[in-house]
């Protein structure tokens, strides 16, 4: 129905609904085009200071000495031996781990699933109580020692990082309101799995947290979110677990790290029904068919289609699907029944 | 002058409010008002970056600016890290 040629010429609007509908040839393409077009912006803008290389998935670190600028000096690359420096050292290892679950787990070759270069900023700023990512790479903050501490350090906030370039590739879910939500919640979940697998724990043992360690003893809470009780990590945690508690201010671009809470309760309820393996393969799997605008109700949608799928195929377990409604159900997300 | 900068968004979503008077130089000041007065440049999607809000207000002339971590200019992170080094 649509071939690549087709969809170069049907516009987004039409695209988006014909992604919606299952077409993953429609959603490739209209999340290509707004890749395309927000790379070509970022070389233009970039072009002076920053170089385009394709790469094999490789790992580079750089130092920032503490300014407000990326890639000041690179101090260790793929195969290079330790240094002296333990943000350097984490930020590489730990980038490794997410990199090598991905391509054990699901066969992702790197972020893009094409070998793009995995980039790291490590000491950026002064006392910078921050990590992100930028369309291209991750860049992690020191913190100021009195409310956060070393982002880099943290496998699970390197893992959320990494996700978000992962989504960007996958998905492209728009950075604002439900879209952005799901995009942080994507990136909450792999950061929890992964943090588990680094850990060696079961998900009886896992404290279901993001970011523990980067918080200071003196920071009023254990964390920065809780995937068990969202809204309770810390003083100023205010994720809902619940769709009657939704925020629709703007604040946090219409609150993406704030309603990421909803689904994040799901997946961990799911997780102590069907086992975090399953519930791996299947939010990986549903990230994959999401589109740029998706909302929580067509990540509804789409993660039941998506379970059924892969339970009739006998990739996950039985009870998969209902597992994952009745989660879903409990945080107040249901199918409209029409 | 009169300042409000407000800092939203981030990994944490913990915003900060910073309100309060600054002496600057007569130049710094000037510096200050022409650098809030240009559109900062669209940057591409970044993901758990901090989002700035700036307002200066002298002499009942009211300027205000919001950037992100790649479109803030030096000299509004500057101003900034001035505000928040001397602990307002
Ligand atoms: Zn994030």
């Amino acid at each position: 129905m649509c071939d690549k040629h087709h969809c170069l010429i049907i516009p987004p609007h039409i695209l988006e609904e014909l992604a919606k509908l299952g077409n993953t040839s429609c959603k490739k393409t209209l999340n290509d085009t707004h890749r395309i077009l927000q790379k070509r912006n970022g070389i233009l803008n970039n072009l002076l200071i920053r170089e385009v290389v394709e790469g094999d998935g490789d790992r580079f670190v750089y130092d920032c000495q503490n300014r407000n600028q990326q890639r000041v000096e690179m101090v260790r690359q793929e195969g290079g031996e330790a240094t002296d420096d333990e943000s350097v050292n984490k930020a590489y290892v730990t980038s490794g781990f997410v990199r090598d679950y991905f391509k054990n787990t699901f066969g992702l070759n790197s972020i893009d699933d094409n070998g793009l270069d995995i980039i790291s900023n490590v000491h950026y700023g002064k006392d910078y109580n921050n990590a992100f990512w930028d369309g291209d790479e991750m860049t992690y903050g020191d913190g100021d020692g009195k409310e956060f501490k070393d982002f880099a350090s943290a496998i699970d906030v390197v893992a959320h990082e990494l996700a978000h370039g992962i989504t960007q590739f996958l998905a492209n879910l728009e950075y604002q309101s439900q879209s952005g939500a799901l995009n942080e919640h994507f990136s909450d979940v792999f950061g929890t799995i992964i943090k588990q697998k680094y850990l060696n724990q079961d998900i009886s043992e896992a404290d279901w947290l993001i970011g523990d360690t980067v918080v200071t003893e003196e920071f009023p809470g254990v964390a920065i979110r809780s995937m068990k009780a969202p809204g309770t990590a810390n003083d100023f945690d205010s994720q809902p677990d619940h769709m009657d508690n939704y925020y629709s201010g703007n604040a946090d671009n219409q609150g993406v790290h704030i309603n990421s809470g909803i689904p994040n309760k799901a997946f961990y309820l799911s997780c102590l029904e069907i086992g975090i393996d399953d519930c791996a393969m299947i939010w990986f799997e549903t990230l994959k068919a999401l589109w740029r605008t998706a909302d929580f109700n067509d990540m509804l949608d789409v993660i039941l289609r998506v379970t059924e799928g892969l339970q009739n195929e006998g990739k996950v377990c039985d009870g998969a699907l209902q597992a994952v409604e009745n989660s879903f159900s409990t945080v107040g997300l249901s199918k409209v029944v029409a | 002058m009169k300042y409000e900068i407000f800092i939203n968004g981030g990994f944490a979503n913990i915003p900060k409010q910073y309100n309060g008077e600054i002496s600057l130089e007569s130049s710094e000041k000037k510096e200050l008002f022409q650098t809030l007065k240009v559109k900062p440049e669209a940057s591409g999607e970044i993901h758990d970056g901090f989002i700035y809000h700036v307002k200066i207000i002298e002499e009942g002339q009211e300027i205000r600016s919001v950037y992100d971590e790649h479109n803030l200019p030096s000299v509004i992170r500057t101003f900034i890290d001035t505000v928040l080094s001397k602990g307002n």
